[in-house]
């Protein structure tokens, strides 16, 4: 009795002591989660999981609004700033499109430049545009360009040298109607004329002088004649229509086979080899034999 | 029972604060003790023993949440719960000041407990440092809310306030 009063009185300090000695062997034991612990532990996560994702939950959200409002300026900057990059991005993007084509074009005109023998090739860049009926390109006399030279590119002819300065020259396209091109169907080498249509909406040129009688279908390929300014056989275009006009001539309408609206650089032929024909020299003349008057009697020259 | 359930309730949810939600309030890597408070409060109000279990149900949770040594915040807990109970009957005045004042010793006190016991076990750590560098912050700012949580504590506890009066044991 007086035991259980003694304990009853001084309870505080059992308890404290009864703590003490607890918290100080389990320190001793140096184990950071027992049995206990780890039981404690899953239901302190369980328990506080709810709690951390309101807060994380509150806290973006206070984040979201605050920086509404305190982060106008930085995110207005941020945007521009970013704007800013995205066009630099874009014309970056376009430049290297630009200068992947120009190289694939430089690269096909190096090709044509080293397979194609026969010529002396000036490579020229067009500065200037006129409806693509002329272009104007960025060299002239200095660098031994002269009027009548033709202009040609990989893939057929462009048209001629008309007007020459120091820096620069003008070339007349198939689209302008004074272009005029000597030019053969390259099946038959039927002749004709080919000459540049001189309009805005039409897209092609026509060849005329084509005699009534001689055959001209769509398809064919023409070329140049060996009567003009260019290589015999360079191609000019395609026959995609053929026009009887009821006299001694017939048309037909050609696809150029260089679009002048797409060019951005083309060559000039400076010098032509010869052709087989030319190497050959004319052919040898019968000889000339001069009928003398005979001056002889009227005896002699009947007398048996 | 209602009482101890009630009880119960605000030590878990103040250690569950303590935890969790109180990084928020963090000022230069300090923050306020609020189980501490909470045993303080029970010291000041309620009795030791009180204190005590306070003591030993908040520093349960927060050796296994912060992965202490257990016992560690229970042994300093019940400690500082002890003792200021023991000085809080001799107390005269009830102003908040002094109450701030007693908060501060505890804590230091608390504190210093706390990191001595730390140095025995890790002796390679700097134990001065820790008490001016975070410890007498930690005190100052858990001195500071003091008024505060006194004055929830004593809202969220009026209805037993009666029941706990008298220095009733769980």
């Amino acid at each position: 009795m007086a035991l259980s009063r003694r304990i009853s009185e001084h309870r505080p300090v059992i308890v404290l002591l009864v703590i003490v000695a607890l918290s100080l062997v389990s320190m001793a034991g140096g184990k950071r989660a027992g049995f206990i612990g780890e039981g404690v532990r899953i239901a302190v996560s369980a328990t506080s999981y709810p709690f951390l994702k309101a807060m994380k939950s509150i806290q973006g959200a206070a984040g979201y609004v605050t920086g509404l409002v305190f982060s106008y300026n930085a995110c207005r900057k941020e945007a521009e700033t970013a704007r800013r990059k995205l066009a630099d991005a874009m014309q970056y993007a376009v430049q290297r499109n630009e200068l992947l084509q120009e190289n694939h074009r430089l690269r096909q005109m190096i090709d044509f430049a080293r397979t194609e023998q026969r010529f002396a090739l000036e490579a020229a860049e067009v500065i200037e545009s006129f409806k693509g009926a002329t272009v104007t390109i960025d060299c002239g006399s200095l660098r031994g360009i002269a009027e009548s030279m033709c202009a040609v590119t990989e893939n057929g002819v462009v048209g001629i040298v008309t007007r020459v300065g120091p820096f620069s020259a003008t070339v007349v396209t198939l689209r302008n109607a004074e272009c005029r091109i000597g030019a053969m169907i390259a099946r038959n080498r039927v002749r004709g004329i080919v000459q540049g249509s001189g309009s805005d909406i039409s897209p092609y040129c026509s060849m005329n002088y084509i005699d009534m009688k001689d055959d001209v279908q769509p398809g064919d390929r023409v070329v140049a004649s060996p009567e003009s300014l260019f290589p015999t056989g360079y191609p000019i275009g395609r026959v995609v229509a053929v026009h009887e006009t009821g006299s001694l001539w017939k048309s037909a309408d050609v696809e150029p086979a260089v679009n002048p609206y797409r060019l951005d650089e083309i060559f000039i032929v400076r010098e032509t080899a010869p052709s087989a024909d030319e190497l050959a020299g004319p052919t040898p003349a019968e000889p000339i034999t001069a009928t003398l008057p005979d001056d002889r009697p009227l005896q002699e020259r009947l007398a048996p | 029972m209602r009482k101890n359930l009630l009880w119960a309730v605000v030590v878990v949810a103040t250690a569950l604060l303590q935890t969790t939600w109180l990084d928020a309030i963090r000022l230069q890597g300090v923050l306020p003790d609020l189980t501490l408070l909470l045993v303080l409060y029970f010291a000041m109000f309620h009795g030791e023993e009180r204190a005590m279990f306070t003591g030993l149900l908040g520093g349960l949770y927060q050796d296994v949440a912060g992965n202490a040594l257990l016992g560690h915040h229970i042994l300093c807990h019940a400690l500082i719960g002890f003792w200021v109970a023991r000085l809080a009957r001799r107390l005269i005045t009830e102003h908040p000041a002094v109450k701030a004042g007693i908060v501060l010793m505890a804590s230091v006190v608390h504190g210093t407990l706390y990191t001595g016991i730390q140095y025995v076990q890790t002796p390679d750590m700097s134990a001065l440092q820790t008490i001016f560098s975070t410890v007498m912050p930690g005190a100052f700012y858990t001195a500071l809310v003091t008024p505060l949580v006194f004055f929830v504590l004593s809202r969220a506890l009026r209805f037993d306030e009666e029941a706990f009066q008298g220095g009733q044991t769980p």
